[in-house]
C-alpha cells in the first residue's frame, strides 16, 4: 500500500573454499539460512555435463563420474596468475589453464571458464536460498574473502557476486566477519587474533579494532590444512587395525572406504563431546571364511595423538602472525575461534596455548563468517540502527513482596515499549494501604537489587488478608520511562508514580549487577527457600485458625484442641529462625488439617475453602494471580 | 501578520509530514511482524518435518546392517535360517513404520544415474551398457514423497577411454 519502494535487505555470503553459508539480518539478529536440502551450508561444489549444471550437494554426488567437470576449491584459484597456482593444480583433478591475460582459468569440455564464473554459481545457489525463505527478491549482498587475498582476488570476488545478479555492496575480510558476529567491533584499540581453521584451509589474523574500524594487521595461515585432514587420519588409523586383524586392505574397496569415511567423520564430532566412541561397521566385506565386521572404540586421547601433527601444524603460522604484527602474545586482547575444526577440545587447548588465553567460541564457529556478513549488511542498509531503537531494558523490574523477595515483572531483555500487570494482595487482615517499592535487579531479594521508587496506596477498604485485589501495573514506554500504578480494584482507588529509566544504572552498574547475580544465585535460592518456608507456615496457620473458627461448633472437641495446640506450634516456629523446625510445624500441623475434612465430611459437609483472590472478568488473559502478597506496611 | 501564518502554515505541514512518516513507518512494522510471523509457521513447519526426517534418516543405516545380515544367512544351516526368519519379521516391521510414514525405497540399478537421486562411489569401465548406467546399489535410497531423504550409493557405468568419442582433442 506504500508508495515507495521498500528498501532490500543485504544478505551475507561467506564464499568459503569448501563450503558455503549464507545469513540475513531479522528483528536485530543475524540468522543463517538452511539451502532447500536442510543444510545450512552448502558445499562450493559445481559440475557441468552437456547443458546440465549442478551446484552443492547433488554435483559433490556425481563427483567421482566426471571429475574433470566437477569444480571444488575454485576459491583457490580466483584472481589469480596462472604462474602463481602451479602447486595448486597438483591438488584438483580438473584441468587449470592460462587466459591471454595470464589469468588461471579452468578448461571444460575444452571451454574456458573464469573461477569468477564458478564462484558465481554458488553466489547464485546462495541468493536463491536466501530468497526462497524472503520471498522476495535479494539484489544485495556483503561477501568475505579471507584477510590475504589482495586487490585482484578482491575485485575478482566482486565480479563473481555482479555474475550472480548480486551487488556487492563491499568485500569484507573473514576475520572482520567473524569478530563483529561476536560484537567486537564496540570495542576501542584492541588487538584480535582469529583463529580459522576449517573444512580444507587454516587461517590466522590479528586484526586491531579502533573505534568501529577493523585493520588487518597480520595474516598468515595454511592453505592445505583442515577438518578433512583429521578424518583421513581415523580412516588411515581403521584401515591399519582391520589389516592387523583381519589381514585385509580395505582401501581398494570403494564402497567400504565410503563407509568408512562416514564413521570417521561421526566419530570426530562425537570425541569432541565425549571421551570414546565406538565404531561399529558391520559386514564391512566378505572373504572365503564368511561375513567381516569392523569394531573398533576410539577414544579421544588415541584421536589427539593421530592428530597431533596437524595440529602442531597451526603453531607456526600463528607465531609468525604475532611477529608481522610486531606483538607479543600477551598484547593480544581476545582471541576468536572460526570454523567447524576449532570444536575439537585439543585444537581449542592449543590456541590457549599459543595465546595464553581463554578464546571466545560461538555454538557454530562454522556459521560466525556469515554471520558477520550479514550483520555488516544490516548496518549498511540501516537496519541494525533502526533496531537500536527498539531498545530492550537491560535489568529485570519488579516490586518487593511479602519476606522481601523482589516478585519480577518485566524480566531483563524484554523488548520496549511493554505493558506487564499482576494482581497481588495484602498480607494482614483490615490492612489499610501497601507500599509498592518498584525494584531493578536480578537478585532473589528486594534488599540486594537497587530501588527505583517507591509510593503508598492508602485507604485500601478493611477486608481479610488476600481479599482485596490490587493491580499493579508496569509500562515503559519507548524512551524507557517506566509507569507504576496500583490500582484496588473494589474501590477503584491508584496510585501512580513515573521513573525516568536514566536515573539508573551505568552500563557498568548493570555488568556489575548481572555477574553479582550470577554470582549469589545459590545463596539467593536457599535464602527464598527459607522465605517460602516461612510464608507457607504463616499462611498455613492462618488458615487452620480460620477453619477451626468457622467450623468449631462441627468439630469434636479433641479435634479443635488437638489443631489448636499444633497452629501454637507453627506460630512458635515462626518466632525463631530455625527453619527445619518451622517445616516440621508446618507439616504436622498439615496433617492435623486432614482431620477437619474428614470429620466435615463425616458430618456430609464441605471442607473450607482455602481463600484464593478471584479472578476478574475484565482482566486481560496475560495478567496472572500471583500467590505472593504485597508486605504490609506497619510490618516494615 | 503574513509571515505568522505562514509560519503557521508552514508547522502544520511539517506536522503532517510527521504523521504520515509515522503512519507509514507503523504500517511497515505491522506487515514486517506479520511476515516475520508467516515466515515463522513456515519455519516451524519445515524445521518439524526436518527433524522427523532426520531421525527417520538415522535409522536408515543400521536398517541396511540389519538386511545385509539377513542376506547373509541364505547359506547358513536351517536351525539359524528359523531365527534368521524371525529376525525378518522385525525387519518388516520397522519397515512398515517407514511406510507409514510416507517413506519409500525407490531401486537404482539399471536406471541412469541423477545426482539428486543417487551418490556415485566409484565407476567401472564398460561397453556393454551407455555410460551413466548405473551397475551397482550398494546402498539403497529412500524417498518421502517428492524429496529425496537419502541417495543410493552407487557405482556407475563410465565408456573406456580408448572408445570414447569425446576425448578433447586441442
Amino acid at each position: 500500500m506504500s508508495q515507495e519502494k521498500k528498501k532490500g535487505r543485504i544478505i551475507g555470503i561467506d564464499l568459503g573454499t569448501t563450503n558455503s553459508c549464507v545469513a540475513i539480518m531479522e528483528g536485530g539478529q543475524a540468522i543463517v539460512i538452511a539451502n532447500a536440502e536442510g543444510a545450512r551450508t552448502t558445499p562450493s561444489v559445481v559440475s557441468f555435463k552437456g547443458d546440465e549444471r549442478l551446484v552443492g550437494v547433488p554435483a559433490k554426488r556425481q563427483a567421482v563420474t566426471n571429475p574433470e567437470k566437477t569444480i571444488y576449491s575454485a576459491k583457490r584459484f580466483i584472481g589469480r596468475k596462472f604462474s602463481e597456482v602451479q602447486s595448486e593444480i597438483l591438488t584438483v583433478p580438473y584441468k587449470v589453464a592460462q587466459n591471454a591475460n595470464g589469468d588461471a582459468v579452468i578448461q571444460i569440455d575444452g571451454k574456458s571458464l573464469s573461477p569468477e564464473e564458478i564462484g558465481a554459481q554458488v553466489l547464485i545457489k546462495m541468493k536463491e536460498t536466501a530468497e526462497a525463505y524472503l520471498g522476495e527478491t535479494v539484489t544485495e549482498a556483503i561477501i568475505t574473502v579471507p584477510a590475504y587475498f589482495n586487490d585482484s582476488q578482491r575485485q575478482s570476488t566482486k565480479d563473481a557476486g555482479r555474475i550472480a545478479g548480486l551487488d556487492v555492496k563491499r568485500i569484507i575480510p573473514e576475520p572482520t566477519a567473524a569478530a563483529l558476529a561476536y560484537g567486537l567491533d564496540k570495542q576501542h584499540d584492541k588487538k584480535i587474533a582469529v583463529f580459522d581453521l576449517g573444512g580444507g584451509t587454516f587461517d590466522i589474523s590479528v586484526l586491531e579494532i579502533g573505534d568501529g574500524v577493523f585493520e588487518v594487521l597480520s595474516t598468515n595461515g595454511d592453505t592445505h590444512l583442515g577438518g578433512d585432514d583429521f578424518d583421513n587420519a581415523i580412516v588411515h588409523w581403521m584401515l591399519d587395525e582391520f589389516k592387523k586383524e583381519n589381514g585385509l586392505d580395505l582401501s581398494k574397496d570403494k564402497m567400504a572406504l565410503q563407509r568408512l569415511r562416514d564413521a570417521a567423520e561421526k566419530a570426530k564430532i562425537e570425541l569432541s563431546g565425549t571421551q570414546s566412541t565406538e565404531i561399529n561397521q558391520p559386514f564391512i566385506t566378505m572373504d572365503a571364511s564368511g561375513p567381516k565386521h569392523l569394531a573398533l572404540t576410539l577414544t579421544r586421547a588415541k584421536f589427539e595423538s593421530l592428530t597431533d601433527r596437524l595440529i602442531e601444524r597451526t603453531i607456526e603460522p600463528c607465531v609468525k602472525a604475532l611477529k608481522d604484527a610486531g606483538l607479543s602474545k600477551e598484547k593480544i586482547d581476545e582471541v576468536i575461534l572460526v570454523g567447524g575444526m576449532t570444536r575439537m577440545p585439543a585444537v581449542e587447548k592449543k590456541v590457549k596455548e599459543i595465546f595464553g588465553r581463554e578464546p571466545h567460541k560461538g555454538v557454530n564457529p562454522d556459521e560466525v563468517v556469515a554471520l558477520g556478513a550479514a550483520i555488516q549488511g544490516g548496518v549498511l542498509a540501516g537496519d541494525v540502527k533502526d533496531v537500536l531503537l527498539l531498545d530492550v531494558i537491560p535489568l529485570t523490574l519488579g516490586i518487593e513482596t511479602l519476606g522481601g523477595v523482589l516478585t519480577p515483572l518485566v524480566e531483563r531483555n524484554t523488548t520496549i515499549p511493554t505493558q506487564k500487570k499482576q494482581i497481588f494482595s495484602t498480607a494482614s487482615d483490615n490492612q489499610p494501604a501497601v507500599t509498592i517499592v518498584v525494584l531493578q535487579g536480578e537478585r532473589k531479594f528486594a534488599k540486594d537489587n537497587k530501588e527505583v521508587g517507591r509510593f503508598d496506596l492508602t485507604d485500601i477498604p478493611p477486608a481479610p488478608r488476600g481479599t482485596p485485589q490490587i493491580e499493579v501495573a508496569f509500562d515503559i514506554d519507548a524512551d524507557g520511562i517506566l509507569h507504576v500504578s496500583a490500582k484496588d480494584l473494589q474501590s477503584g482507588k491508584q496510585q501512580k508514580i513515573r521513573i525516568e529509566a536514566k536515573s539508573g544504572l551505568s552500563e557498568q552498574e548493570i555488568k556489575r549487577m548481572l555477574k553479582d547475580a550470577e554470582d549469589h544465585q545459590e545463596e539467593d535460592k536457599i535464602r527464598k527457600e527459607a522465605i517460602e518456608v516461612r510464608n507457607e507456615a504463616d499462611s498455613l496457620a492462618f488458615r487452620a485458625q480460620k477453619s477451626l473458627d468457622e467450623y468449631k461448633d462441627k468439630l469434636p472437641a479433641n479435634i479443635v484442641s488437638e489443631i489448636q495446640s499444633k497452629i501454637a506450634n507453627v506460630k512458635k516456629a515462626l518466632e525463631g529462625t530455625d527453619n527445619t523446625a518451622i517445616s516440621l510445624a508446618t507439616s504436622e500441623l498439615n496433617t492435623h488439617m486432614q482431620k477437619i475434612g474428614e470429620a466435615m465430611q463425616a458430618h456430609q459437609a464441605n471442607a473450607p475453602q482455602a481463600e484464593a483472590p478471584k479472578e476478574s472478568g475484565k482482566q486481560a488473559p496475560d495478567i496472572e494471580e500471583a500467590e505472593v502478597e504485597i508486605l504490609d506496611k506497619e510490618e516494615k | 501578520m503574513t509571515e505568522e501564518d505562514q509560519e503557521e502554515t508552514l508547522n502544520s505541514m511539517n506536522v503532517i509530514e510527521e504523521l504520515k512518516e509515522c503512519k507509514d513507518k507503523y504500517l511497515r512494522l505491522l506487515a514486517e511482524s506479520e511476515n516475520a510471523r508467516k515466515r515463522m509457521q513456515k519455519e516451524k513447519q519445515e524445521s518439524i518435518r526436518f527433524a522427523v526426517e532426520n531421525v527417520l534418516a538415522d535409522i536408515l543405516s543400521p536398517l541396511d546392517n540389519l538386511e545385509n545380515a539377513l542376506q547373509a544367512m541364505q547359506n547358513m544351516p536351517e536351525e539359524v535360517k528359523k531365527w534368521a526368519t524371525g529376525f525378518q519379521m522385525i525387519l518388516s516391521h520397522f519397515k512398515d513404520v517407514l511406510t507409514q510414514n510416507g517413506v519409500t525405497v525407490f531401486l537404482s540399478e539399471g536406471s541412469d544415474f541423477d545426482p539428486h537421486l543417487h551418490e556415485a562411489v566409484e565407476t567401472e569401465e564398460t561397453d556393454e551398457v551407455p555410460e551413466g548406467t548405473i551397475l551397482r546399489e550398494f546402498v539403497r535410497g529412500y524417498k518421502v514423497g517428492d524429496h529425496v531423504l537419502r541417495p543410493a550409493r552407487v557405482k556407475v557405468a563410465k565408456t573406456p577411454i580408448n572408445n570414447s568419442e569425446q576425448k578433447i582433442g586441442d
